[in-house]
């Protein structure tokens, strides 16, 4: 090829905002991955799109006392469990969706089958396992099954849930007030409580009130174990709607959602006390609110929207 | 040549060489913020890619793999034994030799590279090296009664036998599936659970086999020497772990409860503060790490 290039200024110009529109693009398609927490305790053989997007209806009686939101916050959380399964991101709600089972959930080595767990292997107890495969699907909470606890509300299950967040989970024992919640959470869970058996989409709009409810229970919770138990909650909360917001590519709104948190780092009662906390917590609220704003008006393109989930998978 | 056509033709050059560079052994970036990004490169993505060119006989490039993974992982014994098998098979003796040299210098227990080191010595003409190897094979075999590395051993001296006798060798590996490096590891955590940390270590260096120089083994091999008292050794997994990824929470973690461990707070504390700058929403590794420093340094 015999030919002269001239290129003048102008042409040059046209042609690095070609580049980097085509660098964008390309670099905006080989970024898009599933990298939510909970792919990596789904069956490789479930719906992953409904998986991903829906999840039971919650039977939670709705005269429940108020506590029972903290004791949701503390479910939903991966800060209740310690160890292996924290280091997951694993929460009491991982085997149990929206206080149900989950017929999608598979960990090699504690599951056999989809929906089936081993909670005495020893993978996420340092406390030993039995050494037995004794893997058993996983139940359906709403289902109380007046078997093996008569009642939630007694000695004998608080300290069953003890057990199993601090013996067969590696968890720490849980504050006091966090204990109460939790208890009186899965007190109220019964089916009779179920408005509806199908199943409800996984929003925003539902995880921006979890967040909310943790930092709104700090102004009522101020003791110190309680409340950095709350923030590390919070957290968490943020984090699951940050994976979810990764998609749009957007790393403002990543860098927002991240200084959110790095913000409620900053309020945790081990760094402040607790009434620069109760000063601060207001100017926290607006700033959340503003991303929240945002954040909705930018979900369709986020992982809360159904489409977003299927084209992502079809990457994969 | 019209300006759209220079255009459509600049920007075309420019894509190509962007995304050429991006296929060279990387992985697209897992991190958070573009600031936050680790290497493209991964050790252990580029070790499986030299043992898929070890099993093809691709020699060239499993050699070429292999020592990129070496740039970063540099005291991987299994990566300098597969290496040293690629020039091996290569022909490339000399070449071969430092490699299985370096991998029973970081592993002591890897038999096949004594074979493959004592038929190198000989191929080479030294022969009371061989000897030696040799010797030390035989000595195995003679303590192992019907151990688990028999057929390693049986193996090797093989190997020797056949480069006596002026013959080849083909390459015959055994090379483990992912099945098998996943299920080694999962039986080493659970083997770290029970507190069995020799067992562990056999687990995760079987384990280790498949997966090369992955820093969630290597933490695993820190900590279980640690847990045994092998403190330098411990130390060294640790830095070969966040040498492959600075990031490593586990690593990170590990680290700062070796330095709890010593009594060195101020070196915790900084593991630390490493951890809560990675965790942008908190982790697990963090709040353990920071129980031990206040478990040790309760003011």
């Amino acid at each position: 090829m015999n030919f002269k290039l001239t290129i003048n200024r102008n042409t040059w110009l046209k042609c690095a905002l070609l580049f980097i529109a085509a660098f964008i693009c390309e670099f905006s398609v080989a970024q898009n991955k599933l990298i939510l927490h909970e792919v990596a305790w789904l069956s490789p053989k479930s719906n992953l799109v409904d998986a991903l997007s829906k999840q039971p209806a919650e039977c939670l009686n709705p005269t429940a006392p108020a506590i029972a939101s903290i004791g949701r916050i503390a479910f939903e959380s991966p800060a209740l469990l310690g160890g292996q399964a924290a280091k997951m991101e694993l929460s009491c709600s991982g085997c149990h969706r929206a206080g149900r089972g989950n017929p999608d959930f598979f960990i090699t080595p504690i599951s056999t089958q989809p929906g089936t767990a081993d909670i005495t292997h020893s993978f996420f107890s340092s406390h030993g396992g039995d050494n037995k495969v004794s893997a058993v699907p996983i139940p359906d909470l709403a289902y109380q099954d007046q078997v093996s606890i008569k009642d939630r509300q007694s000695i004998e299950f608080r300290d069953k849930l003890s057990q199993l967040i601090e013996i067969e989970f590696d968890g720490q024992p849980a504050p006091k007030i966090i204990l109460d919640g939790l208890q009186v959470y899965l007190a109220n869970i019964d089916i009779i409580f179920c408005q509806t058996e199908s199943n409800q989409t996984i929003s925003l709009d539902q995880d921006w009130q979890r967040l909310m409810e943790s930092v709104n229970a700090l102004t009522i919770h101020t003791d110190h174990a309680t409340n950095v138990f709350l923030i590390r909650a919070a957290r968490k909360r943020l984090e699951r709607i940050y994976l979810r917001f990764k998609t749009i590519n957007n790393h403002k709104t990543e860098g927002q959602i991240i200084k959110l948190s790095r913000k409620l780092e900053r309020l945790s009662l081990r760094n402040i006390d607790v009434k620069t906390q109760q000063k601060k917590l207001p100017q926290w609220m607006q700033t959340a609110t503003l991303l929240h704003t945002k954040l909705k008006n930018s979900q369709d393109r986020s992982l809360y929207n159904i489409d977003i989930i299927k084209q992502n998978l079809m990457k994969k | 040549m019209n300006q759209v056509q220079k255009i459509v033709i600049c920007a075309g050059l420019l894509l190509a060489s962007f995304q050429h560079a991006l296929a060279d052994g990387g992985n697209s970036n897992d991190s958070e913020l573009p600031s936050e990004s680790i290497s493209r490169f991964d050790p252990v993505k580029k070790y499986q890619q030299g043992i898929e060119h070890l099993k093809e006989k691709r020699y060239r490039k499993a050699q070429a793999a292999f020592k990129k993974v070496l740039s970063v992982a540099r005291k991987d014994a299994n990566t300098h034994f597969y290496l040293g098998l690629a020039y091996y098979h290569d022909g490339k003796l000399k070449k071969a030799r430092k490699p299985f040299e370096k991998s029973i210098k970081y592993n002591k227990s890897n038999i096949l590279a004594k074979g493959y080191l004592g038929a190198t010595y000989l191929k080479l003409g030294h022969t009371e090296k061989a000897s030696k190897q040799t010797a030390i094979l035989l000595e195995l075999e003679a303590n192992c009664k019907n151990c688990t590395q028999l057929n390693d051993i049986k193996q090797s001296l093989q190997l020797i036998e056949t480069a006596l006798n002026g013959s080849e060798t083909s390459l015959q590996m055994n090379f483990k599936t992912t099945n098998t490096g996943n299920k080694a590891y999962i039986s080493a955590v659970k083997h770290i659970n029970q507190g069995n940390y020799s067992n562990a270590l056999a687990a995760l260096n079987e384990s280790a086999t498949r997966f090369g120089p992955h820093p969630d083994i290597l933490t695993y091999q820190g900590f279980a020497n640690r847990k045994l008292g092998n403190y330098d050794i411990a130390l060294d997994y640790y830095t070969q772990a966040l040498t492959v990824d600075a990031s490593h929470k586990g690593a990170n973690e590990y680290l700062g409860e070796y330095y709890v461990e010593l009594g060195n707070i101020e070196a915790a504390k900084n593991q630390l503060a490493t951890l809560e700058k990675i965790c942008n929403f908190g982790c697990e590794e963090a709040e353990e790490l920071r129980r031990w420093i206040v478990s040790a340094n309760p003011q």
